[in-house]
């Protein structure tokens, strides 16, 4: 049994051995069971507050509100005889609906709207719930009955209850952990990380948004189910933004993006409370302070500080950058990549584009075609719009109305960021652009998860995920830096593993912005055998680099552009003997150097 | 229907405290990337002491500009030993957000502690009321809608014509920018959160004149200069102005014909309707995300 199942069985046994403890045998005393229900709702809110902001970073103070879906579907259907197991199913529906909607709204945007737009869902819930009496019971609040079960005799005592909490909660720890460790909880932490490097592996961060949102206040709305049967009683109050707030407190104080936080943080706003009965202003200090205390001094919460300093303590922090380097193979390379990126088999056109800034022409009437299995290398002097050309074709910048992109037949301006990779159009970034929460390993896993589809397509054998990403990580020499996340890594790793994104998602036609910068020698010869492989394995290659030498010697095809202008286009002979460019580039008509090896000569007669 | 234009007269009138705050939101945004919902806390606070102040004798008018100082020098503490010491850490929009939310926390246990919960009165600039369009008007609503007029024309200006205002737009659009060319981006995070906070207390000031002092005086205002916000964009100081504006009007015109009970839920479903259909800010800003 793998440890992750060993702790997953062992999570169960506990919760089913406290479920025991606090249910009808009357083991434990009438406080110790309120105590135990209050841990476990707190924790199923607190978890399900926690898990969006860790894995997503959207700060929710409105999932009373889901709680109040909960709370007030138990009270309600208990009284028709529904049995909980159907409150259970029903009120997850429900809530993953609403927050789903909601989700879509604001995860199109940033995710900074989510803590707005989840302040207004908690105001607007407490008015709903002060003014729709025949379902709330209004400001009064209103009774709960005993919950009805398929798996007992007779309805349980509103004391024993607490087994009901546990239950949810043992349920909801199970989901949250699996949630974090899956594709689903990668993909948010991608999201969540580079918005923008995420689209060009084909998610979509609006639709990832809205699904973890749902997920979320799905969970949130079991802590209602657990607080409504062990109460006996709901009253708005508990619904209130005050109590949105407190649990944004239980996130802070445990742990941000941690369950184990979630039990911590779930603890520390039960036992507040608990200790500063009457004082309710004292509470507030305690909880204002320790957030503010918490994420000045520990940054991201308790639990997490407390494992960073176990990390430490082991000695894992420090990634061993004196790695003996192979001798760089190009057969090798050529192999990997042919195993994993299919040739391409349209041609990519790109006809009259222009892209405005306000007044600006970043780019004006560009026209030129990628021919399946060719490379174009694109140059020009800085601000010439090179980036800007990248940025059309991945979706990021919209260009004008005239322009048209295809890919074979396919209108690719027609299409979201995430469409292009589905055609097999991959990128790499000047900068990287890894995500940041993500290791090596698990960025390739997730990627090569989601590049499955069109692997499959093109009948591709090498597959599963994790062959895949092993592949990927033997082949580029990532072994030693695979379980690190990228800011622990040399820059020039991270470049590398930047090509091994669009690898592992299997495109066909890849731009690339500046691959070269950044890399020393070694990184820049083995950067060169992958690009040597891609041509030889039929992909469409795009490349702007300032390492004009390099692209002149990759490229069947160089495009110069010059302020967004194109100066001119030819085979990179043609370009290398063109007086104009030489102006553009250099002010005057130097020649440029044709390849390291030849610089020496050319340079002298220059 | 015939009473429109009196209840688009005084949605315009409440809405000048909304666009106060969405304005104090996003002048603080835009030059620090905080969200910052302690925002209407701060302003509270202050016109809690300032209104003691009042009571030991000072005028009122005076009382005024003393919140907006307090307020501001408030703001200036908070993004001093709160904000700027998180530095520009990985996920700092979010953890300052989350900050502020404790920020208020603490003040409202401040208040409680220094004040009691009980509202406390709180004397008004001037007295009497105005026939407009059939409605009463309050004289002292109505100087809150000019005063909020005359602090946004200046707020404008600061932004347009002075030195100052230019450089901290140069560091809202480009802070690495800004840097290289000598703008001292601390004074510019001092500046924008002592605006911000000083703006916010104007609308607490009248907000409090209007009914009474309590700690949870600008919740719902705020409420609804976030959602002005929403219309405008995070990043556009004129779109926030204009949204906050907008917002008071759709609020009372809502509240009067289709339902008083279910004010803050008719918001909320304008700020999704608003999310729903607009493609990049209905206001035209951008789609501008600084993270």
């Amino acid at each position: 049994m793998s440890p992750a199942n060993m702790r997953r069985l062992g999570i169960v046994i506990a919760g089913l051995a406290l479920a025991i403890v606090v249910g009808p045998y009357r083991m434990v005393g009438d406080y110790v069971q309120f105590i135990v229900a209050a841990l476990s709702f707190y924790f199923i809110a607190v978890l399900s507050v926690n898990m969006l902001a860790g894995l997503c970073g959207i700060w929710s103070l409105g999932h009373t509100a889901y709680m109040a879906i909960g709370a007030y579907m138990a009270a309600n259907l208990t009284k028709m005889g529904v049995p909980v197991e159907v409150i259970v199913l029903a009120s997850i529906a429900l809530s993953f609906v609403v927050g789903y909607i909601l989700g879509l709204s604001a995860g199109r945007f940033s995710v900074l709207y989510f803590g707005l737009l989840t302040m207004a869902l908690a105001l607007a819930g407490t008015e709903i719930i002060g003014h729709w009496t025949a379902v709330t019971g209004g400001d009064d609040g209103m009774k709960v009955g005993k919950a009805i079960t398929l798996f007992w005799p007779q309805p349980i005592e509103t004391k024993n209850a607490a087994m009901i909490c546990v239950i949810l909660a043992t349920l909801a720890y199970l989901v949250g952990e699996a949630v974090s460790n899956s594709q689903l909880g990668r993909r948010w932490l991608a999201v969540k990380g580079q918005r923008i490097a995420s689209m060009s592996i084909g998610l979509k961060p609006h639709v990832e948004n809205a699904t973890a949102f749902g997920m979320s206040s799905a969970i949130a709305s079991l802590a209602g189910i657990g607080m409504a049967f062990s109460m006996a009683y709901i009253d708005p109050v508990a619904f209130s933004l005050d109590s949105g707030v407190t649990l944004i407190v239980g996130t802070v104080v445990g742990g941000i993006g941690s369950t184990l936080g979630a039990v911590v943080g779930s603890a520390f706003i039960t036992a507040v409370p608990e200790l500063a009965r009457d004082a309710q202003a004292v509470a507030n200090f305690v909880y204002g302070g320790a957030m503010i205390a918490v994420l000045l001094f520990l940054g991201e919460g308790i639990v997490p500080a407390i494992r960073r300093r176990i990390r430490h303590w082991k000695g894992r922090d420090r990634v061993n950058t004196n790695v003996p380097r192979q001798a760089v193979d190009a057969q090798a390379m050529a192999r990997l990549v042919s195993e994993l990126m299919p040739p391409a088999r349209h041609t990519l056109s790109l006809n009259a584009v222009s892209v405005q800034f306000s007044g600006l022409k970043a780019l004006d009437d560009v026209t030129f075609d990628i021919a399946p299995g060719t490379a174009v290398g694109l140059i020009g002097p800085n601000g010439a719009g090179k980036t800007s050309l990248l940025n059309v074709l991945s979706g990021f910048y919209k260009p004008l109305a005239t322009t048209t992109v295809k890919l074979g037949d396919a209108d690719i301006l027609a299409l979201p960021p995430s469409g292009r990779a589905a055609l097999g159009m991959g990128r790499t970034f000047q900068h990287a652009e890894l995500f940041p929460e993500l290791t090596i390993r698990q960025m390739l896993l997730t990627v090569a998860a989601l590049g499955r589809p069109l692997r499959r397509a093109n009948q591709i054998a090498l597959n599963e995920p994790e062959a895949v990403a092993e592949r990927i990580i033997g082949g580029l020499g990532l072994a030693p830096y695979a379980d690190y996340m990228p800011s622990e890594l040399p820059f020039g790793v991270q470049k590398v593993a930047d090509i091994g994104r669009v690898l592992a998602i299997g495109a066909s036609v890849v731009s690339m912005d500046e691959p070269f910068s950044g890399l020393d020698e070694h990184e820049r010869s083995e950067l060169r055998a992958i690009l040597r492989g891609m041509r030889s394995a039929g992909v469409s290659i795009l490349i702007i680099d300032h390492a004009v030498q390099e692209v002149l010697s990759l490229a069947d095809k160089v495009v110069v552009l010059d302020f967004g202008k194109m100066l001119a286009t030819g085979e990179p002979d043609s370009i290398r003997r063109n007086p104009e460019v030489m102006k553009a580039y250099f002010g005057s008509s130097h020649h440029v150097e044709p390849s390291p090896e030849t610089s020496a000569k050319e340079s002298a007669n220059g | 229907m015939g009473d429109l234009p009196a209840v688009i007269v005084s949605g315009i009138v409440s809405g000048s405290a909304y666009a106060l705050l969405a304005l104090g939101i996003v002048i603080i945004f835009r030059s620090t990337d905080t969200v910052n919902f302690a925002i209407g806390d701060i302003g509270t606070l202050a016109v809690f002491m300032t209104a003691t102040m009042i009571a030991a004798g000072l005028p009122i008018w005076l009382g005024l500009i003393a919140a907006i100082i307090t307020a501001g020098i408030l703001g200036i503490i908070t993004e001093r030993t709160l904000i700027r010491p998180l530095g520009h850490s990985r996920n700092y929009v979010f953890i300052a957000l989350v900050v502020t939310i404790g920020l208020g926390l603490l003040i409202h246990a401040g208040i409680f502690v220094g004040w009691g919960t009980r509202p406390q009165a709180f004397p008004v600039l001037i007295e009497g009321t105005v026939k407009l369009f059939g409605i009463a008007l309050t004289w002292n609503k109505i100087l809150a809608a000019g005063i909020a007029a005359v602090a946004m024309i200046a707020i404008a200006w600061f932004f347009k014509k002075t030195p100052f205002g230019i450089a901290m737009r140069a560091t809202a659009d480009d802070p690495v920018a800004a840097r290289m060319v000598g703008i001292d981006s601390g004074r510019v995070a001092a500046i924008a959160w002592f605006l911000g906070c000083g703006i916010a207390a104007i609308a607490s000031f009248f907000l409090a004149a209007d009914t009474s002092l309590n700690p949870n005086l600008t919740l719902s205002p705020l409420f609804r200069a976030f959602a002005g916000v929403f219309l405008g964009g995070l990043t556009s100081m004129a779109g926030a102005v204009i949204g906050g504006f907008t917002i008071g009007v759709l609020d009372n015109v809502a509240g009067r014909y289709i339902s008083a009970s279910y004010r803050d839920t008719m918001v909320f479903a304008i700020i999704v309707l608003v999310l729903f259909i607009r493609p990049a800010g209905v206001l035209g800003a951008g789609r501008k995300e600084r993270v």
